[in-house]
């Protein structure tokens, strides 16, 4: 009388050999489609990574000085930088806050002079 | 009987496998050991692949942090004309307007062409470079065109041609995977001295394309090697259809960016100057013509514009003579900016002081038989009235009272004859003839500014050591250096050369030059209202080599600062053959004013009344005061230093 038990460490066997080679499959499988992920990724990194500088240069393009000269020109809003007199400079002081104007040769208090 | 039948063939089948597979393991020691090394490199060169990764060139920003040059990253268009057939004249005429170029010279490229490969096998060249410089939007816009590429009648055609069309849209057209960049100058002719421009150059790097950009003017130059980084690779194997299989990859370096440089420009105050200096051009209209504004106590270069100027964009379509930076590579005879060196050297001598009396002669004297005049006549003057006046005699008279040998060494001092140092390249360093070479003339030509030659940058330090106390700065034109994350990597801290006069020599010269811009004085025009300006005027005869000087050419200079009882800012403008007026104090003096009013404004520069109100006092002591932009610097450097430690 053959016993069972040979069939059974057989099939053992086999499922093993079987289950190991399709686990290898499986993960030489996720490995690939990992690395096209990486890969895709990385395109999108450097996709906005080159907006990103187009968008900082574009900034610096309109924080530029002769950029803003062209738009004050164009809104036409005749803007211009005011003169030394028009100037009012606010100096820290022990008993409160000054108010010196630059073509006045006399110091002179406003109202917020006194401090609480 | 039977059973040796069977048993024989048996053996000999045996005997056969046997000789099979050891034919079989013979080959196989045969690929595996003989030829290991020549089929492992074949193998290699199919899969194996080693990608250079470009590096990015460091930014130039002014000293508030804007982009003023930027690198774009662009794509090289490339083409497989064995991919495309037949059809070169369609796709040259359909890919034409897109890549702005004619069609039939597109047309003649895409054609495909037999050539002979390393093996000697006759092929199609699968290669040609349509166009170097394609921007990231271009090359989406020619992808969706070749997706949507239409062919008559294409239904009808063969399934082997159907399919030489869908990979025709999909590869005939593609991108290295090598870049190319470009350099933008995102402010167009601003500080365009300064800024300098590149040029491209494409190398061949592990048998790869690779473009470097190399700084060839200002401080793309100078800075060139900061800027450049340095190249990353990748090795990496790729399938059959040259796809990337990332498992693989046994090496991937990251290209290192090149480090970005501050400069201690401002790109308001030079937009204001370069302004000014445009309108000034208009009225005068000079051969060329230069402007400087620099901190006194820091040396740093706040403004430099030249005229003739260019855009560093499009370089390659100026001359070189507006391209050069006459600020520091032109040099002439300042004439009587020059007196201020020769009227500080003897009051630090004590050789005179601001009231000693120098006899003027009535405006003719003679000396080795040669007339020295002044124009007009003077009887008697005090030294601080010969720069008011600038008499020529006077500085004549007070250099005889230094004595040749002591102008000389202070003329070395204030660094007449020597480069500054500048972080700019071409500096030229000005002549100075060594004393031997002074003739019996010299002591009277050389203190009014004649026999000498300075660059405009030397007498802008000149006077920034007067204004500051008495120290030779080093001209700083950057601040710092940082890297890609905004680290500070170096920091250019402001270098002192050497002390050339005392504090009170340079007080008294200030208070001095103080007289030239108010009435009565050779530049009332460059005076402010609310502002304290100190300067000197300079108007001098040009020599043109073997003509002698001209009596119709000249330049025109001035140079000051202001305030002056607490200098923020030495402003030199500088004109070279003025037509019509031909005055330093006319010509340079008005521009000088216009500058100063606007940076004074724009750097919210207190008034000297109010500087005087908050000291109390009406000469503000010069030593006190800290330069405030040095202090950022420190400030910024060692905030980024204890970052980085954390």
């Amino acid at each position: 009388m053959v016993g069972t038990g040979w069939l059974v460490k057989a099939m053992i066997v086999c499922l093993f050999i079987g289950g190991s080679c399709v686990g290898y499959l499986w993960q030489k499988n996720q490995v690939h489609k990992l690395g096209r992920r990486i890969q895709k990724l990385e395109r999108e990194l450097d996709h906005l990574e080159r907006g990103n500088e187009t968008l900082r240069q574009r900034y610096s393009t309109l924080r530029s000085q002769p950029e803003l000269k062209r738009r004050l020109a164009e809104w036409g809003a005749d803007l211009r930088e005011p003169a030394p007199e028009q100037i009012h400079r606010i100096q820290e002081t022990n008993d409160g806050w000054e108010v010196l104007f630059s073509g006045d040769p006399a110091p002179s208090k406003n109202r917020y002079s006194k401090r609480d | 009987m039977v059973f040796q039948a069977q048993l024989r063939r048996l053996i000999l089948f045996g005997i056969l496998l046997l000789s099979a597979f050891s034919l079989l393991l013979g080959r196989l020691v045969f690929i595996q050991i003989f030829r290991h090394d020549e089929l492992q490199s074949k193998a290699s060169q199919h899969t194996q692949r080693t990608y250079i990764k470009q590096t990015r060139r460091g930014d130039i920003l002014d000293r508030n942090g804007l982009l003023l040059a930027g690198t774009q990253r662009l794509k090289i268009l490339c083409a497989d004309p064995s991919r495309i057939g037949k059809y070169y004249r369609s796709l040259g005429a359909l890919l034409a307007p897109h890549l702005k170029v004619d069609s039939e010279s597109l047309i003649e490229r895409l054609r495909p062409r037999r050539q002979t490969n390393a093996a000697g096998k006759v092929i199609i060249d699968p290669h040609v470079r349509l166009r170097v410089k394609v921007t990231e939007e271009e090359w989406e816009s020619i992808q969706a065109l070749m997706a949507k590429l239409k062919i008559p009648n294409e239904p009808l055609l063969s399934k082997k041609e159907r399919k030489f069309l869908s990979e025709m849209r999909s590869q005939a057209i593609f991108v290295e995977p090598v870049e190319s960049h470009r350099r933008r100058y995102l402010n167009g002719e601003l500080a365009a001295h300064i800024l300098g421009f590149v040029r491209t150059e494409e190398r061949l790097v592990k048998n790869q394309s690779v473009f470097y950009i190399i700084g060839q003017a200002g401080v793309e130059a100078s800075f060139n090697r900061y800027m450049q980084g340095a190249l990353g690779w990748r090795k990496t194997e790729t399938d059959s259809r040259r796809r990337e299989l990332v498992a693989f990859r046994s090496m991937d370096v990251k290209a290192q960016a090149g480090l970005n440089v501050h400069l201690a420009m401002d790109a308001g105050a030079q937009a204001i100057v370069e302004e000014e200096l445009k309108k000034g051009v208009e009225k005068s209209r000079p051969l060329s013509a230069t402007v400087i504004v620099a901190r006194p106590y820091t040396g740093e270069i706040l403004a430099l514009a030249n005229y003739p100027t260019y855009d560093p964009n499009h370089h390659g379509d100026y001359p070189a003579e507006k391209r050069r930076n006459r600020a520091v590579s032109d040099q002439f005879e300042p004439g009587s900016t020059f007196k201020t060196i020769s009227v500080a050297a003897a009051l630090n001598e004590n050789v005179v002081n601001l009231e000693s009396p120098i006899e003027c002669e009535n405006g003719l004297v003679y000396f080795y038989d040669e007339p020295l005049r002044d124009d007009p006549p003077h009887d008697t003057l005090m030294v601080k009235e010969v720069l008011a006046k600038s008499s020529n005699i006077g500085a004549f008279k007070i250099a005889q009272l230094l004595g040749e040998k002591r102008l000389y060494q202070y003329l070395q001092k204030f660094g007449i004859g020597s480069a500054t140092g500048i972080s700019l390249p071409s500096e030229r360093r000005g002549t100075l003839r060594p004393l031997s070479q002074w003739s019996g003339l010299s002591i009277s030509r050389v203190p009014i500014g004649y026999e000498v030659a300075v660059t405009p940058l030397q007498i802008t330090m000149m006077m920034c050591a007067i204004a500051n106390g008495g120290w030779l700065m080093r001209p700083l034109i950057a601040s710092r250096l940082s890297d890609e994350e905004g680290n500070t990597v170096i920091v250019c801290r402001p270098e002192k050369v050497q002390r050339v006069i005392t504090i009170n020599t340079a007080r008294q010269m200030a208070k001095a030059l103080e007289s030239v811009v108010q009435e009565g004085g050779t530049a009332p025009r460059a005076g402010l209202d609310h502002y304290t300006v100190a300067g000197k005027t300079g108007t001098a005869r040009k020599y043109i080599p073997n003509e002698g000087y001209k009596r119709d050419k000249y330049y025109a200079s001035f140079v000051g600062f202001f305030p002056s009882e607490r200098p923020e800012v030495v402003i030199s403008v500088i004109f070279n053959e003025p037509k019509g007026n031909i005055y330093g104090g006319a010509v340079s003096g008005p521009v000088f004013r216009e500058i100063a009013v606007k940076l004074a404004n724009y750097l919210n520069i207190t008034p000297s009344n109010q500087l005087r109100r908050q000291t109390g006092r009406t000469d503000v002591s010069i030593t006190k005061f800290q330069p405030r932009n040095s202090q950022a610097v420190r400030a910024a450097a060692m905030r980024d230093g204890e970052k980085r430690r954390k």
